[in-house]
This record gives structure tokens, sequence and C-alpha cells, in this order.
């Protein structure tokens, strides 16, 4: 593990407009090949917090670091740079109906330019990764609910990003899916990547070798660093 | 694999692996809107009839105008002035003016008409309206001024003509000018109109082709909200959020303008065999100047730069707040 972190939070708070403070004087580090598990009960502020990581929010407060740069202040030609480095899965896999398994996990490289041989090569190895083999022709109708959470799992990590988000990736999934996704996210760590997971299920995630930060009410009560 | 992680977090590539990139999201880009047109082939046809009755409508006045600026010329109409001489002005005297008329290459002699000549005319008139002919017995035949009458060219306006005639008035011997130019200021006038209301119409129609295509992909971009929302979480960048839908209002100018150059070419073969008759009428052969290969593609470059700006006002207006949908 590296000194510096890659992800930092110094003394964020979130203030939407209705005047609800979501989070309140947040500070954490996150680090290459770790695994974070950001739990809490609905409210707690786990989405808001994973939001600020990815730069679709920007902090009332204080400032969220990444690789040493302040990411509220990035312009709106950076932050799809810096998004690029950034592996997201939400809870709702957001495939797109009308495009095919491959096409789906290939968008991310596509939007890099990338050659066509090259995507073939990555599509293939990301499905294989999450044990989706062969199907590249099938369409997200075709699948089960957690076949589609791998599928969008893929397509997050198809761009080997240095930092992975996941925000309640098994909330839609029976408990046996919900520990396929986790495994799946923790081996991603093995990489490299700082993986940071949020999820309201304390029991699957004190089953999994990992760094637990919980939230109540936008502010830390456990940060088991 | 970890040595792929120690790039910069935030750095672009360099600018030849950009430029490159760039290329193929543009070749990849293109392909798929091409693809989702003709899967709506239906959709797209709306918007390019509409856009082509409209800006039909400013092109077919265009081609008027064009060809009102060549109805001089077609049918051998042009402007004139008609020389009267004092009585008893000599051939050299006239001479002298048809030396000065030689030496403007505008002007053109077309007859002189000596006072001799100018009386058996009017003898020759007279003689065909009565019955009585001999009244004009015993009169002096140099009683009528010699004339002479000089062609000029089209575009001459108020001001250029007022100073010819002043400076013909100036030569010797000359007693009166008479300008022949009022049916050339008429129609003058009548092109100078058809002008004003192509440019008129074009900004109008201009306009309203820019709303129809904003209209039109307006819908599109919120139909594919939720596939835009994934581009945007995955990294695309704001230009390549709007770029399908750039070369959507590309392919809508484009059809537009197609659909326009078709309707020109049904009109001006419904009107033609009446053109026919109005010319021959001439004794010229009717054809329509204008409606080429130049015209054709300046019409669809026009359309689909119109279907760009209604693509980019739509994108722009649609895909702004795109971040606060990501959830």
């Amino acid at each position: 593990m590296s000194q510096t972190p890659l992800i930092s939070l110094v003394r964020v708070s979130k203030k939407f407009g209705s005047g609800q403070e979501a989070l309140s004087e947040i500070s954490a580090e996150f680090h290459e090949g770790t695994v974070t598990y950001v739990t809490g009960h609905s409210g707690a502020g786990k989405t808001t917090l994973l939001r600020l990581i990815f730069g679709a929010d920007k902090a009332s407060r204080g400032k969220v670091l990444a690789a040493g740069r302040d990411i509220g202040k990035l312009t709106i030609a950076e932050l799809p740079w810096y998004r690029r480095n950034v592996g997201v899965v939400f809870q709702n896999p957001n495939l797109i109906s009308r495009r095919s398994i491959f096409e789906n996990v290939a968008l991310p490289l596509l939007i890099d330019g990338e050659k066509l041989s090259q995507v073939e090569k990555r599509v293939r190895g990301a499905l294989s990764r999450v044990h989706l083999a062969g199907r590249e022709n099938l369409f997200p109708y075709q699948l089960s609910i957690g076949e589609q959470q791998r599928v969008g799992l893929a397509r997050s990590i198809v761009r080997r990003p240095i930092i992975l988000i996941a925000d309640e990736p098994t909330g839609n999934l029976d408990p046996e899916l919900s520990r396929t996704i986790f495994g799946l996210l923790s081996e991603y760590s093995a990489t490299g990547a700082a993986v940071i997971v949020a999820s309201h299920d304390i029991n699957l995630v004190r089953a999994y070798k990992g760094r637990e930060f919980s939230l109540n009410q936008g502010r830390v009560i456990t940060n088991d660093e | 694999m970890k040595k792929d992680f120690e790039r910069d977090l935030f750095a672009a590539p360099k600018l030849g692996r950009r430029l490159v990139n760039w290329l193929r999201d543009h070749i990849r880009v293109a392909h798929e809107v091409s693809k989702n047109v003709s899967l709506e082939l239906f959709g797209s046809f709306l918007t390019w009839f509409i856009m082509g009755l409209s800006l039909s409508f400013p092109a077919g006045l265009y081609l008027a105008h064009l060809n009102a600026e060549k109805v001089e010329g077609l049918v051998g109409l042009k402007g004139g002035v008609a020389i009267y001489f004092q009585t008893g002005t000599t051939e050299s005297e006239i001479a002298i003016i048809q030396d000065w008329i030689a030496q403007n290459p505008e002007l053109e002699l077309k007859e002189i008409r000596s006072s001799e000549k100018a009386f058996v005319d009017l003898m020759s008139i007279i003689s065909d309206q009565t019955e009585e002919p001999s009244i004009l017995e015993g009169i002096d035949h140099t009683v009528l001024p010699a004339s002479m009458l000089v062609e000029l060219p089209s575009g001459y306006d108020e001001r250029r003509l007022a100073a010819l005639k002043a400076e013909i008035e100036e030569l010797p011997r000359v007693d009166f000018v008479a300008m022949q130019y009022e049916w050339l200021e008429r129609l003058a006038a009548f092109q100078s109109l058809i002008e004003n209301l192509w440019i008129l119409s074009a900004l109008l129609f201009g306009l309203a082709s820019v709303l129809v295509t904003s209209i039109s992909v307006s819908f599109a971009i919120r139909s594919q909200l939720e596939e835009l929302k994934v581009f945007q979480f995955l990294g695309a960048s704001k230009r390549q959020g709007r770029r399908p839908f750039i070369y959507l209002g590309a392919i809508f100018g484009i059809g537009g303008g197609l659909v326009a150059l078709f309707i020109l070419a049904v009109v001006l073969s419904v009107i033609e065999p009446s053109l026919s008759s109005l010319y021959s009428s001439y004794g010229r052969e009717a054809f329509i100047v204008g409606f080429d290969l130049y015209f054709s593609l300046i019409l669809i470059l026009s359309c689909m730069v119109l279907g760009i700006i209604g693509a980019r006002l739509a994108s722009g207006r649609e895909l702004d707040n795109l971040d606060d949908m990501i959830a």
C-alpha cells in the first residue's frame, strides 16, 4: 500500500437545497489495493459519499481529493478523464436494453476510442472474469437480475479502473448472488485498485475481508482503519 | 496490472492518440446514427419533409430572383436613349455625335433618322390613317428634327441615367434627350422585391427549420436519456454526449435539402409548359437558370448547417443537467 491515499475526504460536508445535511464533517482515506465497505441505513449518506468521490456532486464544505487533486475543482473538460479511471456499479445495473451484452460491456472502451481488436479482447476478458463468457450476443432482458448485475460489473472493470465504486450492488439480489458479487468486487482489489462498496447489509459486509466505514445521519460512526 | 495504475488520474492521452480516438469515435457515432435513422425511417422522413417543404419556398424564390435577373437578356430587353437634334443640323454635325457614341463602349448606336426620313415616315403614318394625305403637301420637309436612337445596357441606376442625360444634352446641336428606361426600372423594382422576399423567407423558414430540427432532436434525446446517463458516468465528455445528436441534426438537414430539391424539381417541371409559351412569344427558348449542381450542393449544405444548429440548441438545452440525473 502506498503512503499517499488515492482518495482523501477532508472534513467534507454536503448540504442539499432543502437545507438537509447529508454528510457532516467527514474525513477518510482510501488506498490502492484495499476494499472499503461504506455501511449504514438508508439515508445515512452512503450514496452522497460515492457521488462526491465520483464527481457527480460537489461538497458544500471541505475537499474530496483524488491523487491529491480536489475533484470539486475539476473543469468540465477534466472530469470525463477522471471518470475514465473510476468504475461504477449501481444497484440498478443500468444496462442499455437495445444493445447486446458485448456492446454494453464494450461501451467504456468505445468511448475511449480503443481499437476494435483490443475492445473484443478486453470485453471477453471482463465477461470471463464475472463468469459470463459465451453470453456476449444475448440482450439484457435475456439475463437474470444477478447476471445483469455481473454484466454491470464487467462493464465497470473492462477499462481496469484504479478506483471502483459500487452503490448497493446487491440491493436487488438474493443472498447467494450477493455473495458472488461481493466476491468479485473483493477480487478486483487484488489488481491494486481502491474498491469502495456501499451496502446496508452488515452481515454480508462482515463476511468479507475489508475495512468498514459506517455512517449514520451523515456522520462517521465506525472507521476501522 | 498495477503498472497501469501509475498513470495520472486526470491526464488526457497525447495529442496524436487523442486525434485517432476522436476519429474512431466519429466513425462509430456516424455508423450508429445512420443505423438508427434507417431503423426509424418514417419518423425521420416527417422531419425531412417539413424541412424540405419550408426550405423549398425560399430556394424557389431565389431561383425566381436569378431568373428575373436574366429576363432582360433572354427576351432582348434593353434601355434606350432618343437624341433629338436642333432643326437644320447637318450630317457632319450628326457624325460628331456618332463619333462620341462610338468612343463610349457602353452605348450602342441603333439608328440615325435624318429629318427627311422622319418626314417620310410621318407622311406614311398620316396616309395610313387619313383619307386626305394631301394636307401636308407643301410643308417644308426639314421642319422635323433629325434624331438618333442609342441602346443602353441594363444595370443603369437613376443617378447614372441622369448623369448620362446631362452629358448628352451638353453635346453640340442636341435639342432634347428622351430616356426610355422606365420599364427597366420597373423590372429592377420587381427584382428587388423578389430578392427581399427570398432573403426574408430564407431567414424565416430557416428559423422554422432550426426549430423543427431542434424539436425532433429533443425528442430523440429524451428517448435516449437513460443511455446518455450511462455514457456520462462511463466518462463520455459533453461533446461525446452531443455528438450523435449533431450527426442526427446533420442527417435531418441533408434529408430536408434533398426533399427541397425534389419539390423544386417537381414545381419546375409543372410550370415548364407555361414558361415555354411565354418565352416563345419573345421568340426565345425557355430555360431555367440556376437549378444546377452548384445550387443543389449549396442548398443541401445550408440545410445541413441549419440541422446542426437545431441539434446543437437541443442538445445544449437537454444535456446540460445530465450529471444531476446520475443515480
